[in-house]
């Protein structure tokens, strides 16, 4: 087999794993034939010897060797190295196939047929549970999805081979020598199993290098937790049995009509032969080239349905046909079709697409729910049908296909629900692998009467952190409060307690406790207590008189707050008083009065607006005046006080984003007048969109969406803005936003093949490389946005994160993910961008739907970026062209040094300036 | 400190210099270029202190050229080559310097000052990254350590 591109590309394999795939196609290759041996010389014994009513026998009889194999690998599994257990398990299937061969000369009796046939199925276990053992320890979810169609059709030619052979050789050898040619080909596999260790030792020594994995004692106890506590498990456990039950009743059904149709024994051992050749060689077919594409285009989800509802097809249309003609024969071809269409899909498709699906989870729990499935499932599976088979026989004392068919129908319907249930937990199990640290916290109540005994005694008896923290709980979590525990916290020894319980009453506005705060200020003890009391009452006082004393204070910082309550106090004419005190002094020609006037308004800056801070920032000429105004705005700022502070914005940047940030929501409509009415553009408006973003809220959600559709913008931060105010796309806007990820999935295909002409390069392109590498993460950031903007937000953010992590096991997860979560033809493009692979491969992924020209030298790249097309491209992009231009002597055109001269970023103009030199 | 020259190497030759460094790493190219601009270049000359023991440390150095020996009087504790750091820890808080620096051949070092920088991590919090990583990987080495050597 050459490792050509042609190859590579048909079979779906990336240059990097193609030699351990090749080892493992034959690794399964000489087994599956060795099997396939096994399997003619014994089905043919059997058959030649008993009638086949008489198989659901060996099914039941299979069933208990399946399960006693699957205990003890469960167990050996655990105590042995990964590496020796699996070569023990090869030398212990050709150990026990030559043992059936030399006990077939020495033992005629009918036992005998009966447990050798029985052994094909635990033959069959053990290579399954050794090969996809192997192979889920080697691949990612991504990989598996790509791989596994190929890898584990090395079985499909080799029992093609195998079966081929007994066609020629049985008429002349016997059946019995087959079993020494599949002892042979056993051995034979041990060279590729011993390779693929060599090569892959780290995955088969530990795990992970720095992490080591410690096996419980009680494996079975494990099986039996992983079953009950993994509902996907569970699930697939479930359709993997329904899936193997169709199989072996179809089967059944089929062969026990070749038996009638063939009554000479060569024959029939020849025609079985010939069938299962044919089967093998259709299941090779789709398996290598249509399983991997199929997964891919379709999705993991979807391709699951594809065998049970061929299945359902088939079934209905044999039902449908006999009604119209009963001719046995013609029903019994039909029959045999569908036969090999299951047989095919279920290798083929449904076997590879449920071991992807569990992929996802931790190794140990993916291997253990593989025990579970192919260990514990199938040999119920095996068990159900033989008894299923043997009372429909012995009901009907024939084997009726019809009968047969409308019992598949039962089955299939209820494997295509279980598929249903399965892919409703898939992306849940996704998400929970990335994030394995989940919590909620369930809300709670605080109202009834043995839960506040127990908080009022730990109030009494609490130091003053706890009792902070049960004032910050009861706070949010009480409704309406209770008077009687803010009482006990305002009695409580600490300071910190008494002056937390006032803020609390106070942002509340409870009247009701207004004797308590005056009797906390008539203690007066601790000044700092007094002052948060003062402003207390004054802000929740509702006649000019009930405060008059406190606002006449002599003490300046009791009478400072006096006047902030005030000016928190939601009566007009109790505001009044103290809003001229406060413009009087903003008026005053003293500074220490300005000062003052400012630091009560921002201690109020959520509360209160003054008229007078609108004109203050506009005139006053102070630097450190205007930055103590600025921090005056806050929530409750007038559009006016917001307008001049915008105005700031070119002199006091730092000040003014932090007093937009503080103002909220209000501040979204005045900022989009500011953006309109003095057209700015480059870093500030980028400033200020960032702001709206940060924000957020339904204003600042509206304005952004209409900034995206605008021209005039700096969009990657609009769309970082977007997605960052929690934005969620309805149909209308997804339809545009779509469009916009298209772009840039076009943008970033351009970028790869900037990346694929300069890898063929000098020294020089390195630098230019790594510049690209870092807008194409950009543009993935941007894709990352714009799904979550339009799909499932959670699952988005969590895919960001896996991708951050940068390991090839999360970056996988994120891409499954991001391929579940967001629209196909952009989830496709998003994968082959950003998935792990050679750019080599990633263009010859795209070359299809890459619109420009190939570039062919890197000046031609150079001059594309700093002609800013077709997207701007950060400075540092251009900076590192116009360097490398100087550096490197490759000459571009003056016009593109000249343009960046006068460049905002100093790094962009010095490189100009040092370009042009 | 000898004296100070003129800054020879391009804003893009500096990124890339931090580029190099261990601590900067993993920091894309386009935000270190927010960070070259802090970068002061000294020279010093053979057997110049760069700064003593106990002092307040308020920057850190990178080495362009020469080597540097940290010492604890005449203890020796690693020698510096170039593109290596010291005094990285001064530009996160302002302890006192554990050791003292000394140039063991004429030196080229860039100095980053704490203020600036703090500036800087404001609006730039993924330069912080770096510095979390390293602080996080020595961290890791402390714990297995100290598991490793429980007495």
């Amino acid at each position: 087999m050459r490792s050509n591109r042609f190859w590579l590309n048909l079979l779906n394999i990336q240059r990097s794993e193609w030699p351990i795939v090749k080892q493992l196609f034959w690794l399964q290759f000489f087994q599956g034939a060795g099997i396939s041996f096994f399997f003619t010389a014994e089905f043919a014994r059997f058959l030649e010897k008993f009638p086949v009513h008489e198989l659901p026998w060996v099914m039941v009889l299979s069933a208990f060797l399946l399960w006693l194999t699957g205990f003890a690998y469960t167990v050996l599994e655990h105590h042995i190295p990964f590496k020796k257990f699996n070569e023990g398990i090869i030398v212990f299937m050709a150990g026990t196939m030559l043992l059936v061969r030399l006990g077939s000369t020495f033992i005629t009796d009918d036992w005998l047929y009966y447990i050798s046939l029985a052994w094909f199925y635990v033959l069959y276990l053990l290579n399954n549970l050794e090969f996809w053992g192997i192979a889920s320890r080697l691949f990612n979810i991504r990989q598996s999805k790509r791989l596994f169609g190929v890898v584990s059709s090395g079985d499909i030619p080799a029992k093609f081979i195998g079966y081929t052979l007994a066609l020629v050789f049985v008429p002349y050898t016997g059946t019995l020598n087959l079993l020494l040619l599949g002892v042979v080909s056993m051995l034979i596999s041990i060279p590729f199993y011993r390779s693929i260790a060599k090569s892959e030792h780290v995955h088969f020594e530990h795990h992970h290098e720095s992490h080591v994995v410690h096996h419980s004692t009680h494996p079975i106890k494990n099986l039996y937790q992983t079953f009950i506590a993994s509902k996907i498990i569970r699930r697939i456990a479930i359709i993997s049995l329904l899936a193997t039950a169709c199989v072996i009743i179809v089967n059944y059904g089929f062969y026990a009509k070749i038996k009638e149709s063939y009554r000479d024994d060569v024959e029939l051992a020849k025609f079985i032969a010939f069938f299962m050749a044919g089967l093998r060689i259709a299941a090779l077919i789709t398996k290598t080239i249509f399983t991997s594409r199929l997964t891919t285009n379709l999705g993991i989800q979807k391709s699951l349905f594809i065998t049970p509802l061929v299945l359902v097809g088939l079934i209905s249309m044999i039902i449908g046909i006999s009604f119209i003609n009963p001719d046995e024969r013609f029903i019994f071809y039909i029959f045999g079709a569908s036969s090999i269409a299951i047989d095919v899909m279920r290798t083929a498709i449904n076997s590879p697409v449920l071991l992807t699906i569990m992929q996802p989870m931790p190794i140990h729990e993916r291997m253990r729910a593989h025990n579970i499935i192919k260990g514990i499932m199938d040999p119920f599976a095996t068990l159900f049908c033989g008894i299923l088979l043997l009372v429909l026989f012995h009901i009907q004392q024939e084997i009726n296909l019809l009968t047969l068919c409308s019992t598949l129908l039962l089955l299939a319907g209820g494997w295509l629900i279980g598929i249903f249930f399965v892919n409703r937990e898939y992306l849940q199990m996704l998400v929970s692998t990335i994030s394995s640290r989940y919590f909620s916290q369930d809300d709670f109540t605080l109202n009834d009467q043995e839960t506040l005994h127990k908080i009022k005694d730990k109030i009494r008896s609490g130091t003053e952190q706890e009792v902070v923290s049960i004032l910050s709980m009861v706070a949010s979590k009480q409704n309406p409060l209770s008077l009687e525990l803010l009482s006990l916290f305002l009695d409580h020894n600490s300071d910190a307690v008494k002056k937390e319980t006032i803020r609390l009453i106070s942002s509340k506005g409870i009247r009701a406790m207004r004797k308590d705060l005056e009797q906390v200020l008539q203690s007066g003890n601790v000044p700092e207590v007094t002052k948060e009391a003062t402003f207390a009452v004054c802000k929740m006082a509702e006649k000019v008189s009930e405060i008059s004393s406190l606002a006449a204070g002599a003490e300046s910082q009791l009478h400072f707050a006096a006047l902030a309550g005030m000016l928190a106090n939601n009566s007009r004419s109790i505001r009044f008083s103290a809003e001229e005190k406060i413009a009087g002094m903003l008026r005053s020609a003293n500074h220490a009065d300005k000062i003052t006037a400012l630091t009560i308004l921002h201690s109020v800056s959520d509360e209160y607006d003054h008229p007078l801070i609108s004109i203050f920032l506009s005139e006053e000429k102070n630097p450190d005046l205007i930055k103590k105004a600025i921090s005056v705005v806050g929530k409750a700022a007038s559009g006016e006080t917001l307008k001049s502070c915008l105005n700031l914005l070119p002199q006091y940047e730092k000040q003014v984003k932090k007093a937009l940030l503080k103002a909220g929501s209000h501040a979204v409509n005045q900022i989009e007048t500011h953006i309109q009415a003095t057209g700015i553009s480059g870093r500030q408006l980028t400033e200020l969109i960032v702001i709206i973003g940060k924000i957020g809220g339904i204003a600042a959600r509206s304005f952004l969406e209409k900034m995206i559709r605008g021209k005039n913008t700096d969009l990657p931060a609009t769309i970082k803005s977007l997605y960052r105010s929690k934005f969620k796309a309805d149909h209308s806007n997804r339809i545009h936003l779509e469009e916009v990820a298209r772009g840039y999935i076009q943008y970033a295909i351009e970028l790869v093949f900037m990346q694929h002409t300069l890898m063929k390069k000098n020294q020089a392109a390195i630098l230019l490389h790594n510049a690209i590498e870092i807008e194409l993460t950009e543009i993935r950031e941007l894709l990352l946005c714009l799904f979550g903007c339009m799909y499932e937000r959670e699952s988005i953010q969590k895919s960001r994160n896996a991708l951050l992590a940068n390991k090839k096991e999360t970056i996988a997860n994120a891409m499954e993910i991001i391929e579940v979560t967001v629209k196909k033809d952009l989830s496709k493009y998003f994968c082959l961008l950003f998935e792990e692979s050679t750019i080599e491969e990633r263009c010859n992924a795209l070359r299809s739907v890459y619109r420009e020209t190939e570039f062919t030298e890197i000046s031609s790249i150079m001059q594309r970026i700093l002609s800013e097309k077709p997207i701007l491209y950060q400075d540092w992009t251009k900076a590192c062209s116009l360097y490398v231009s100087r550096k490197y002597t490759i000459p571009i055109d003056t016009v593109y040094y000249n343009k960046f001269l006068g460049a905002d970023n100093i790094l962009l103009q010095e490189t100009a300036q040092f370009a042009i030199a | 400190m000898n004296q100070r020259t003129s800054d020879r190497l391009l804003l893009i030759e500096k990124v890339l210099i931090l580029k190099s460094l261990s601590i900067f790493r993993d920091t894309p190219e386009n935000i270190l270029a927010d960070l070259a601009p802090l970068m002061e270049e000294e020279e010093y000359e053979k057997d110049t202190l760069v700064f003593k023991e106990g002092e307040i440390g308020d920057c850190m150095f990178i080495i362009y050229r020469g080597t540097i020996r940290i010492h604890k009087e005449a203890t020796i504790l690693a020698e510096l080559g170039e593109k290596e750091v010291f005094g990285e820890l001064s530009l996160l808080d302002a302890e006192t310097r554990s050791a003292s620096a000394t140039c063991v051949s004429d030196c080229t070092l860039f100095r980053i000052n704490q203020e600036p920088f703090y500036e800087l991590i404001d609006t730039r919090p993924e330069i912080a990254r770096g510095f979390i990583k390293i602080l996080c990987k020595r961290l890791r080495a402390q714990n297995e350590r100290s598991v490793q050597r429980p007495n």
